[in-house]
């Protein structure tokens, strides 16, 4: 009998070893079919917070814009700072690396009484520009290379930039911060020399300002200049553009933009009955294509 | 209505629910930021193409549990792609 017992515990553990083994074998060949659409790899990894004294504080937040600077990147955003086990400080986070990884530095502005995070960089002249929401008031952060803290800079009308990220660019002398209402254009003093309303997506390129925006069945997409001024580039009936490709009664969103060697690449999401495909709209406002 | 310029449309679809987010060019093509579905889980994507949106290949990084994820944005400084993913343990849709 316990012959039995050693030969079916055998079996047990034999079956189980067996399963074991074709789940891996299953997972890899899945994996494998990942990997054979994947040519790359994770050069470095950095997990942070990884300790009692910072915490992620939200999914939505954490890590908002990333800058390579030169043999240097740069990251911003928000972690929660953690004082006692039941207290967490969602603050501001900028910190540096080198470009194998290597902390060079790192920077939390804490706040105890209101959220805090860090939306866009820049670096310009040797300074790292961090524009963010810091204690409710939006506002430039400026560090040295070393990451030292310089001054700060203060935007006007603070609620207006904290409902979604914001941006920051400097060119020509200036700095221009797009919110998700207005584009300002500020000297490095924070005096404003102009401001706009946006709706819709925006690109900042070379002192130029793109925007690209649905209006009903039209796609609009508008060139701001230096001096502030709005210029139309295209408007272009949406429905003529489904129609060409098929989709005749689809519904079409906007997502985002930028302009390459003179085209502009606005990325769109299509939806057809349930189905949601990515669509990719490749614009050449002189004909070239 | 102005158009007097010509365009592409390149539609892309992997799993039937298919999101970009973000757009990006450098060295001559176009990387997309979003997310798919595989298998009912939210999964990051990136896609390169040419300048003409012709597909060069698709990343969906291999995570080895079930997530809720997607690429948030992505840059391109010379021969590296810098993209940050969202990643979350729960949830599908």
């Amino acid at each position: 009998m316990r012959k039995y017992r050693i030969l079916a515990y055998w079996i047990a553990t034999l079956t189980i070893l067996y399963l074991m083994i074709f789940a891996v074998y299953v997972k890899g060949f899945y994996d494998a079919k990942l990997y054979a659409v994947s040519h790359l790899k994770t050069i470095w990894l950095d997990v942070f917070p990884s300790n009692e004294t910072y915490v992620e504080v939200d999914f939505s937040d954490f890590i908002k814009d990333v800058y390579v600077d030169g043999s240097v990147v740069l990251v911003a955003g928000s972690v929660g700072y953690k004082p006692s086990p039941t207290v967490v400080y969602p603050s501001a986070l900028i910190a540096a690396y080198d470009v194998d990884g290597k902390l060079l530095w790192r920077h939390v502005v804490i706040n105890p009484n209101v959220s805090s995070e860090f939306n866009g960089l820049e670096v310009y002249n040797d300074k790292v520009y961090a524009v963010g929401t810091i204690g409710g008031k939006a506002v430039i952060y400026v560090y040295n290379r070393r990451g030292d803290f310089i001054y700060t800079i203060s935007l006007p009308r603070a609620d207006e930039f904290i409902e979604r990220g914001l941006e920051v660019y400097a060119w020509n002398n200036s700095l221009y911060v797009l919110t998700s209402r207005r584009i300002l254009r500020m000297s490095f003093s924070g005096d404003i020399l102009w401001s706009i309303n946006l709706t819709g997506s925006a690109y900042f390129h070379s002192g130029v300002v793109y925007l690209v925006r649905k209006v009903a069945d039209r796609l609009i997409l508008e060139a701001v200049d230096h001096r502030g001024k709005v210029n139309l580039v295209a408007n272009i009936s949406l429905s003529e553009w489904m129609l060409s490709i098929g989709h005749g009664k689809a519904r079409v969103g906007v997502y985002d933009l930028c302009i390459y060697r003179g085209r502009a690449y606005i990325l769109m999401r299509i939806n057809i009955v349930s189905e949601c495909h990515i669509l990719l709209a490749i614009y050449d406002p002189f004909g070239r294509l | 209505m102005i158009r007097s310029g010509d365009y592409n449309l390149m539609e892309y679809s992997f799993s039937g629910r298919d999101h970009g987010g973000s757009v990006a060019t450098a060295n001559d093509a176009v990387y997309i930021a979003g997310f798919s579905y595989v298998k009912g889980w939210r999964k990051p994507l990136l896609i390169k193409t040419d300048l003409n949106g012709n597909l060069i290949w698709i990343w969906i990084p291999n995570l080895t549990v079930p997530s809720f994820s997607l690429v948030e944005d992505v840059d391109v400084v010379g021969d590296r792609i810098c993209c940050w993913v969202h990643a979350k343990l729960a949830g599908n849709e």
